[in-house]
């Protein structure tokens, strides 16, 4: 702040050098501000799971899904949504409920995706931020499950998203 | 897929396919899940008659053998006789016991039968399905309830020798 007063001085007592003070300052500051707002990203391979013959139970990989954030003390919050609620017959209402596993520390909230589950929502565990969590997604339907259902074909589709 | 009454259940799995990878990377990933449910039956134990007696004093016999299927349709049953009649047992052929014909009737429409429908159980030896006989024997109109047909059975003439008679009727519903 010095330098800058000795600028203002000379600004007023010699104005022909009206250039000059500037050019002469000892010191000056810059303050530089940003914000990296928080942001996940959630990547993997979608497309379509066919599990196949259900009636005995089936089980298929989603393939591996991966978590990157640039958190420092907190996880992210992943929702999972299920359109139908279910695997849904094609031209019918009946369900068949799945499960979905996806191991990474806190989603055990997506062991099942029943009639009344259609989306749940889980809070991960932090984890360093710009490394990658990552777990297959695997869905399951037990033959329990299907024990009773009509013969068809059953479709669901299922979102996982993730915030921030 | 084929099932016999009081059989364990039979059925296929098929492998699942493998996800068809499309990577992608931002707030949502999107899978599409599809399973299927193959047609299938089974008859229902708790239901179904275990056995009949037929005799001179009652020549009719009914029961029922009943069944549920996933689906709405008609399933195909086939019936097998052992013997193809009432076999005597052993002892008794050696008292001069033969083998007693008697008829046999299944189905959603079948009532007592009496001689006037049934089909000669030697006709089921090896084996006699829904799809070629005329009785048009089952049928489902709702998925996964019980439909309990008749099985009647008519002893066709007296027995006039006094000994054990047997017979193994087996079911097979189909699919």
């Amino acid at each position: 702040m010095l330098g800058a007063s000795r600028a203002l001085w000379h600004f007023a007592a010699v104005p022909a050098v009206l250039c000059a003070p500037q050019a002469q300052a000892a010191s000056a500051q810059l303050v530089l501000a940003g914000n990296v707002p928080a942001h996940c990203t959630i990547s993997g391979a979608a497309g379509t799971l066919s599990l196949g013959e259900a009636s005995r139970g089936a089980t298929g990989d989603v393939g591996n899904v991966a978590v990157t954030c640039n958190l420092v003390d907190v996880g992210p919050s992943i929702t999972l949504s299920s359109a139908n609620r279910g695997l849904k017959i094609d031209g019918g209402e009946q369900l068949i409920p799945y499960g979905l596993q996806w191991n990474l520390p806190g989603t055990t909230a997506f062991d099942a995706v029943t009639s009344t589950d259609g989306t749940v929502t889980a809070q991960l565990d932090a984890f360093a931020p710009g490394t990658a969590q990552s777990a297959h997604v695997i869905v399951n339907v037990s033959a329990a499950a299907a024990s009773g259902k009509m013969a068809g074909t059953y479709r669901d589709v299922i979102v996982i998203s993730i915030s921030p | 897929m084929k099932k016999l009454f009081a059989l364990s259940v039979l059925a296929v799995a098929a492998a699942a396919a493998p996800a068809v990878a499309a990577p992608i990377d931002g707030s949502t990933i999107s899978v599409a899940v599809d399973a299927s449910l193959a047609k299938a039956c089974a008859f229902d134990s708790g239901n179904s008659t275990s056995s009949l007696t037929l005799g001179n004093d009652a020549r009719d016999a009914n029961g029922t053998v009943a069944y549920s299927c996933n689906y709405i349709g008609t399933p195909v049953v086939t019936i097998t006789s052992a013997n193809g009649a009432l076999a005597p047992s052993p002892a008794s052929a050696a008292w001069g016991a033969v083998p007693v014909a008697y008829q046999i009737v299944y189905g959603d429409r079948a009532t007592q039968n009496s001689g006037s429908t049934g089909l000669l159980a030697s006709e089921f030896v090896d084996g006699l399905s829904s799809t070629t006989d005329q009785l048009g024997w089952t049928s489902t109109t709702e998925p996964n309830e019980t439909v309990s047909p008749t099985l009647s059975l008519y002893l066709t003439r007296p027995i006039t020798i006094a000994g054990d008679y047997s017979d193994t009727l087996t079911f097979t519903i189909a699919p």
